[in-house]
């Protein structure tokens, strides 16, 4: 276990095993008990790395179709109902990473329903890209972990978006150089930037349907995220912290990845079309971005 | 018909007359092979270059005989010899490699979907010699080419693929060369070894080998790689040969003008016993032999075949 103490005393708000998840049940008990004592979050990256095995894309029938290693939706969920165990008896709050399937959402559901500690976040791209796309031109932009699955599996993390059970959206940003990614698909590192697109993603897929009010955007990418990490900022109000995105939820724009102010290249949204975008972000009362 | 195509990256995505081209062009170049000179002309000129990043033999040297038969310059690149261990990326190898102006590039390489990652900077075209798992579409056609000099036809007939089909790039080229010329295909192999959704792919599939081998008049026997039992996906190999082991007994099912057939290289007494690999109905040695017709054939499509433009016209 790594010195969380310290770590909280120098300002962590949570611990998280993303990227390398815990594979021992005894060990992320001992994680649970112990982040307990400083009441942080513990966030799981949930996935059973003997089910996934040499994986590279969701396992069904486009991995069949494609010959690549699966990554079973199971992988995910044996852990979810692991930690959501877990975390009945200890009590620590868990809060369970991108969340790719409908049974994870399923088992999240029913943990809240018992009344778990239990909280849970998707990214974009678990809520608008299936596994099908990745056929088309074997994308290295198109590999993440975990990685897009069906659209059954979007469909009910929308589901789970609108009835409360995924409390947050996470861009799960993860910027990788040109170099990196112009590879064979099974050795490009896993995942994509997600920050310069989340907001036009949310206002396209999720609000413009009628999924979600801008009220419930705004808890689930500012207020549920500052209350799961237990950090400051999520609200409006005099005294607060002001740190504010102000939004232009009319505005069509075209995502061009050699646009972005991310060095980063490393996604599979360049041409995209999407509507709502960003005017202004202020941090801590100062205008720190102007779009 | 015209053969369009300049890339043959899979067999999933041609279209069942395009298939028919290649196999009528084999035709003619399989005669060509009983020459005393088995040489002609219409790649004079071009060069290919085979970039194996994969041990392979058969498939290899299978393209090099097509290529020079067909007159083409050829260079041979492989794993072993590669700068690939240097560090340099895929991506640099095959860009340098064609700024000495090869005009073809064939390519095998362990992980599935790189001859398309390839298309996406080569100027070249590129040929599929077999990608990870994907698919291995030459494979496919010599294999249909060779039931089709058998049967006179495709259609209709009823082809067993045995063993590995989660791991195999040939079970996957077959499944849809032969589907998509309408013959009845069913996929038989332990459930460890059976991919999720392949009925999808428009096959039946069992596990019981006795009914799938019933009123069937090919089968064509995947190879399995004695890696499968250290992955735990199967208990033992004595175990495999005893439930899944093509035998003289168990070919008693078989339509009575059956058919064998096994991609290579074979596991004798494994996947199919000894004397099987060189029965009367045993055709394993003629695909090989048509292998060398069906690259010839699809190397002059992609090249343009007849219409290729050349300085001389």
């Amino acid at each position: 276990m790594a010195d969380i103490g310290e770590m909280v005393q120098t300002g962590a708000v949570a611990v998280t095993d993303d990227g390398s998840p815990v594979h021992d049940a005894g060990m992320m008990r001992r994680a649970l008990e112990y982040a307990g004592m400083f009441g942080i979050t513990v966030i799981s990256h949930a996935e059973d790395m003997s089910l996934s095995g040499k994986g590279v894309m969701n396992e069904g029938y486009e991995s069949t179709r494609l010959g690549m290693h699966g990554i079973p939706p199971f992988s995910e969920e044996v852990c979810i109902s692991r930690d959501i165990i877990l975390c009945k008896y200890i009590g620590t709050p868990l809060h369970i990473a991108h969340v790719s399937t409908k049974g994870s959402v399923e088992l999240i559901r029913q943990a809240k329903a018992a009344g778990v500690n239990v909280t849970a976040e998707a990214t974009p791209h678990h809520f608008t890209l299936t596994d099908v796309e990745i056929g088309k031109e074997f994308s290295t932009n198109l590999k993440m972990n975990p990685p897009l699955r069906t659209q059954e599996d979007v469909d009910a993390i929308i589901e789970g978006l609108k009835d409360g059970t995924i409390d947050a959206i996470a861009s799960d940003h993860a910027p990788h150089a040109p170099e990196e990614k112009e590879v064979e698909f099974d050795q490009a590192p896993n995942g994509i930037i997600g920050l310069e697109t989340s907001l036009g993603l949310v206002a396209t897929y999720l609000v413009k349907p009628g999924h979600l009010t801008w009220n419930e955007v705004a808890r689930k990418m500012s207020a549920a995220p500052a209350k799961i990490l237990r950090a400051p900022g999520g609200d409006l109000r005099a005294g607060a912290i002001a740190d504010i995105t102000i939004v232009n939820p009319k505005a069509a724009w075209t995502v061009k990845v050699d646009k972005f102010y991310s060095k980063s290249r490393n996604s599979p949204y360049d041409g995209w079309k999407l509507q709502g975008k960003v005017k202004y972000t202020i941090l801590g009362g100062e205008v720190s971005f102007e779009g | 018909m015209t053969f369009k195509r300049r890339h043959l990256l899979s067999l999933e995505e041609l279209d069942a007359a395009e298939m028919m081209k290649i196999l009528e062009t084999s035709k003619v170049f399989r005669e060509v092979l009983d020459r005393p000179i088995k040489k002609v002309a219409p790649l004079r000129g071009l060069t290919v270059a085979n970039l194996f990043f994969e041990p392979s033999t058969r498939t290899r040297v299978s393209f090099e005989l097509a290529e020079k038969r067909l007159s083409a310059d050829t260079v041979t690149f492989t794993a072993a010899t590669s700068s690939v261990k240097k560090g340099e990326t895929l991506k640099d190898t095959v860009r340098n490699l064609e700024a000495m102006k090869i005009d073809m590039v064939v390519i095998r390489h362990s992980s599935s979907g790189v001859p398309y990652f390839l298309t996406r900077f080569c100027s070249s075209s590129v040929i599929n010699a077999g990608d990870g798992q994907h698919e291995h579409p030459t494979q496919g056609l010599l294999d249909m080419y060779t039931i089709w000099m058998k049967y006179k036809k495709i259609k209709g007939l009823r082809v067993v693929l045995m063993g590995d089909a989660k791991h195999s790039r040939v079970l996957r080229s077959n499944v849809w060369g032969l589907t998509k010329l309408g013959a009845s295909v069913a996929v038989c192999g332990p459930s460890t070894l059976l991919p999720v959704g392949l009925e999808n792919m428009g096959v039946e599939v069992y596990t019981d080998i006795d009914k799938a081998l019933d009123g069937a008049d090919v089968v064509n026997v995947m190879r399995i790689q004695l890696e499968r039992q250290q992955a735990g996906l199967l208990p033992s190999l004595r175990e495999y040969t005893s439930l899944f082991g093509i035998t003289k007994d168990r070919l008693k099912r078989l339509n009575k003008n059956y058919t064998i057939m096994h991609p290579g290289p074979i596991n004798r007494g494994l996947e199919m016993a000894d004397d099987i690999a060189d029965c009367d109905q045993s055709v394993i040695l003629e695909q090989v032999t048509n292998g060398v017709a069906v690259r010839m054939a699809v190397l002059y499509l992609l090249a343009g075949g007849e219409g290729r433009k050349t300085d001389e016209d």
